[in-house]
């Protein structure tokens, strides 16, 4: 029994790691073939001929009508990030509720608006594209189009890719606007706070790097996504099973790049902060 | 002229052509028989590189085109056209944008010439001009499939691939169908490959006939001596679906 129980416990590290690097091995490759497939979706992009309609057609898809659901879901996280920090802001006094604005826009856009846009993209567009090139793929209508002497690539990639990189940029202004909106609206309702003090408060916070993170973040998801979606949906094998699973595999390969890229730019602006700080630290001394 | 020499492909551990060698004639129509995953698809993928041979050698007008990149595809294209066993056509387009999809990539015709061109495509198929504003779901599987064939043909292929044109349509519309190929392929001077397992369209418009059987050709020869042969492999084929 105590031999069997060694044997296990000196032989479960390796199957730990057998079982990491079984599991490893298809993300690492998953990861390469992305990375190819986003460096191809580049270079097509700067040839002709540029399909402009399927790229006006996909920017309806992905920005006109997903406006309605980002003022929407813009407006009530506007204002909900408001309360949250009201209630936080106001066990340090009611002196320091006259931040409440700079603070929830703060917050608002380094990371709320861009990750909250991007998600509500991935689920409602990202999915949309998956599904509608998973289906041409297994019902052989890729096939088609590059019998019929066009690339995929450029007909159906690259208008789609830059209409999701584009509109995540808009829709987050938008997003952003709105929920600002929200939180002031919050505030006056919670506080009595006029608006003209909580855009003030915004004025004295919400710095311009603050502006300048969350816009690169929308452009960085945007492409996340765009990559994500149309790489699911063009490497879809197996019929309508096969969708299926591109459609989920796009929704939580998506989401995760998102979060992991949002986690590594919060740790690299901090890191940044850090040296910039020794650095006129150094400087004075 | 069509040459297949010595190909052989293979999916994982599948052989699907064991070496198979054909040459398919200037202006003929030639029917592929096999059953279900008997390779009849593979070979004509091969054609137009939606698949490419392990070995062997595929030639077009005498050119191999076994080691062709996408981009000399392109070219091998615009001389070979292929019907698909589904319509596929674009869900978002309508049937006119359809059909005028491949003309528009040549890039140097104006849309008047286009719209002419559409125009008597759609009456070489038997289709009204009238359902050119449709979407492809509003249309029966028999018009789909006849505007998949004017997509096509639009083109003026001098080598058309036909996969399974009739599967899933009803005898009527099926004989309609093969009027059509005869006829089209006659009106262009093409020169046909058409993979089916349906014995009446060999009968209406096969030159000649390749029999697939386990990978290789059982047989090769005209349409009236596939249907005196008593190779007891082509006998049990045709015995499924006599004319």
């Amino acid at each position: 029994m105590i031999k069997r129980l060694f044997n296990y416990l000196w032989q479960l590290p390796f199957m730990v790691t057998g079982h990491l690097f079984t599991w490893l091995g298809p993300v690492i490759s998953e990861i390469g073939s992305m990375s190819l497939f986003f460096w191809q979706v580049i270079k097509s992009i700067f040839h002709r001929p540029f399909e402009v309609r399927e790229f006006i057609i996909q920017l309806y898809q992905v920005g006109v009508r997903s406006i309605p659901v980002v003022l929407l879901a813009g407006l009530f996280v506007g204002a909900i990030v408001s309360i949250q920090f009201h209630y936080a802001l106001s066990q340090f006094g009611a002196g320091a509720l006259q931040y409440l604005g700079g603070v929830t826009t703060s917050g608002l856009l380094r990371e709320v608006a861009p990750v909250l846009v991007s998600v509500m993209i991935a689920a409602r567009v990202g999915a949309y594209i998956t599904a509608e090139l998973a289906t041409m793929k297994v019902t052989e209508q890729v096939d088609a189009v590059r019998c019929l002497g066009a690339d995929p690539l450029r007909f159906l990639v690259v208008p789609r890719f830059l209409a999701v990189t584009i509109m995540i940029f808009i829709l987050t202004i938008l997003g952003l606007i709105i929920a600002t909106a929200g939180g002031a609206l919050s505030a006056y309702l919670l506080t009595g706070m006029g608006i003209s003090k909580y855009f003030a408060s915004i004025r004295s916070l919400a710095a311009a790097w603050a502006l300048f993170n969350g816009m690169f973040k929308s452009l960085l998801f945007g492409v996340l996504l765009s990559t994500v979606s149309c790489y699911k949906g063009l490497n879809t094998d197996g019929g309508s099973e096969g969708v299926g699973r591109a459609v989920n595999s796009c929704l939580v390969t998506s989401a995760i790049a998102i979060f992991l890229a949002d986690y590594i730019i919060a740790r690299l602006a901090s890191l940044t902060f850090e040296v910039a700080e020794s650095f006129l630290f150094f400087m004075e001394i | 002229m069509i040459e297949y020499d010595n190909v052989w492909k293979s999916f994982g551990d599948n052989r699907v052509l064991k070496g198979i060698s054909l040459d398919v004639r200037e202006g003929e129509t030639f029917f592929v028989l096999g059953q279900t995953g008997a390779g009849k698809t593979v070979m004509v993928r091969l054609l137009v590189g939606l698949l490419h041979a392990d070995s062997g050698a595929v030639r077009i007008d005498g050119e191999d085109i076994t080691g062709f990149s996408e981009q000399d595809f392109q070219r091998i294209r615009k001389k070979c056209g292929m019907v698909f066993q589904l319509p596929t056509l674009f869900d978002s387009m309508t049937v006119f944008e359809n059909i005028a999809f491949g003309l528009r990539r040549l890039g140097n015709l104006s849309e008047e010439e286009i719209g002419e061109r559409v125009k008597n495509t759609l009456e070489d198929v038997e289709l009204d001009f009238s359902i050119c504003l449709r979407l492809p779901h509003e249309l029966s599987f028999g018009e789909q499939k006849r505007v998949g064939l004017a997509r096509t043909v639009i083109l003026s292929p001098r080598y058309v691939l036909y996969d399974e044109p009739t599967t899933g349509l009803d005898p009527f519309t099926a004989d309609r169908i093969n009027d059509l190929v005869l006829r089209l392929n006659r009106k262009m001077g093409a020169t046909a490959i058409v993979v089916s397992h349906d014995l009446l369209s060999m009968n209406k418009i096969a030159d000649r006939v390749g029999l697939l059987y386990k990978g290789e050709f059982r047989f090769v020869g005209p349409v009236k001596d596939f249907n005196r042969s008593d190779d007891p492999v082509v006998a049990e084929f045709r015995g499924g679906g006599e004319a």
